[in-house]
């Protein structure tokens, strides 16, 4: 009876058709040592089958959880070692700037006059000084216009001289057609 | 997620994602490597995983994306390193056919030799006795392709098996053919 019904479950399974209830019973049949002789040919597919799915590394758990938490303590002395240096960074820019503000703060422009008239008065007398002095400066520059008119006339006699060039190419050319 | 969930809820399925990382991947080395970054990820987001509704076909599915992504990266290293995990043992022939067809070596190499899907199918069903919903969602398969897959690779595991029992019996095999 029970090697008619193996027989129908062998069926199914080859057909796919079998539920995982039915398939560990086919497991069980084969592997259980009082198998029909006509079935005995499948022993092997099926306790291959079952000592596969049961091959198993005790320590696989540990050493994983071992792995996870040295990744993490890793990943921790990283982070620390960023943090650092960002800080560090952080504190040496605060440093610089402080340090700038404090000499920039040192140097600071004082008042020196406490009414304002004599401010001005003061502030156009100066400037009045540099203009003055711009002016002088400009002045000693007024000889090169005369270097300017004295190369005129020399252009002019230069267009005259290329002026007879010319006439001169024309004639050579008159010449050659002849 | 708790982190003492996580160990009893996470760390008990190790096993069963080795087991399927190494049928994809065929190197132990690399199989260690992809496991260990995937329960690395599974503990980074362990916040999240009590949302996740399938743990198992959830990180069965990341297994297998992450051993793909592996095996493309290797196509351009070495072919010699796949081809020598991929074939089956040549001087295991010598020996007694029945003594090896005992072997669940032999089943590892018949499941090994068959084609990706079929592969990954008949080891996530018939090794993890995964719901046909789970491989559905662990390779993003539909139910009736993961049937009729699963239903070539069976078969083709049982021929082999019965080729290698019954070497030079060929009557044998054409009466268990019959009977099926």
């Amino acid at each position: 009876m029970e090697s008619q019904r193996i027989h129908i479950l062998l069926q199914k399974y080859f057909e796919a058709e079998t539920t995982l209830v039915e398939e560990n019973e086919l497991i069980t049949y084969f592997t259980s040592g009082e198998v029909d002789e006509k079935l005995k040919m499948y022993i092997p597919m099926f306790s291959g089958i079952r000592d596969i799915s049961t091959e198993e590394n005790a320590d696989l758990s540990d050493e994983l959880m071992d792995y996870i938490l040295e990744s993490e303590h890793k990943e921790k002395v990283k982070y620390r070692w960023m943090w650092q240096m960002v800080t560090g960074i952080a504190a040496s820019v605060i440093v610089v700037m402080l340090s700038v503000n404090y000499y920039n703060s040192r140097t600071q422009w004082k008042d020196t006059f406490t009414d304002p008239q004599k401010a001005y008065a003061e502030a156009s007398k100066t400037l009045d000084f540099v203009a003055g002095k711009y002016n002088q400066g400009l002045a000693q520059l007024r000889p090169i216009r005369k270097i300017e008119s004295a190369v005129n006339p020399l252009n002019s006699g230069m267009k005259k001289l290329n002026k007879g060039f010319d006439k001169m190419n024309e004639l050579n050319k008159k010449l050659k057609k002849e | 997620m708790l982190a003492r969930d996580f160990k009893t809820d996470v760390l008990p399925i190790s096993n069963k994602l080795l087991r399927f990382a190494l049928q994809i991947l065929q190197n132990a080395e690399e199989a260690r490597d992809v496991l260990q970054d995937i329960i690395l990820k599974l503990w980074q987001k362990r916040e999240e995983l009590g949302k996740v509704e399938n743990l198992d076909a959830f990180a069965m599915r990341m297994i297998r994306n992450r051993c793909l992504d592996v095996i493309r990266s290797r196509r351009t290293v070495s072919l010699e390193v796949v081809k020598k995990h991929h074939l089956p043992d040549e001087e295991s022939s010598e020996t007694d056919p029945l003594e090896i067809a005992e072997t669940t070596g032999l089943i590892k190499r018949i499941i090994t030799g068959l084609p990706d899907i079929q592969r990954t199918i008949i080891h996530l069903r018939d090794i993890e006795q995964l719901e046909y919903e789970e491989i559905a969602e662990a390779t993003e398969l539909n139910v009736n392709a993961i049937r009729v897959n699963l239903s070539r690779a069976r078969k083709k595991v049982r021929d082999e098996i019965l080729k290698i029992q019954n070497y030079g019996i060929t009557e044998n095999t054409y009466t268990a053919a019959k009977v099926l």
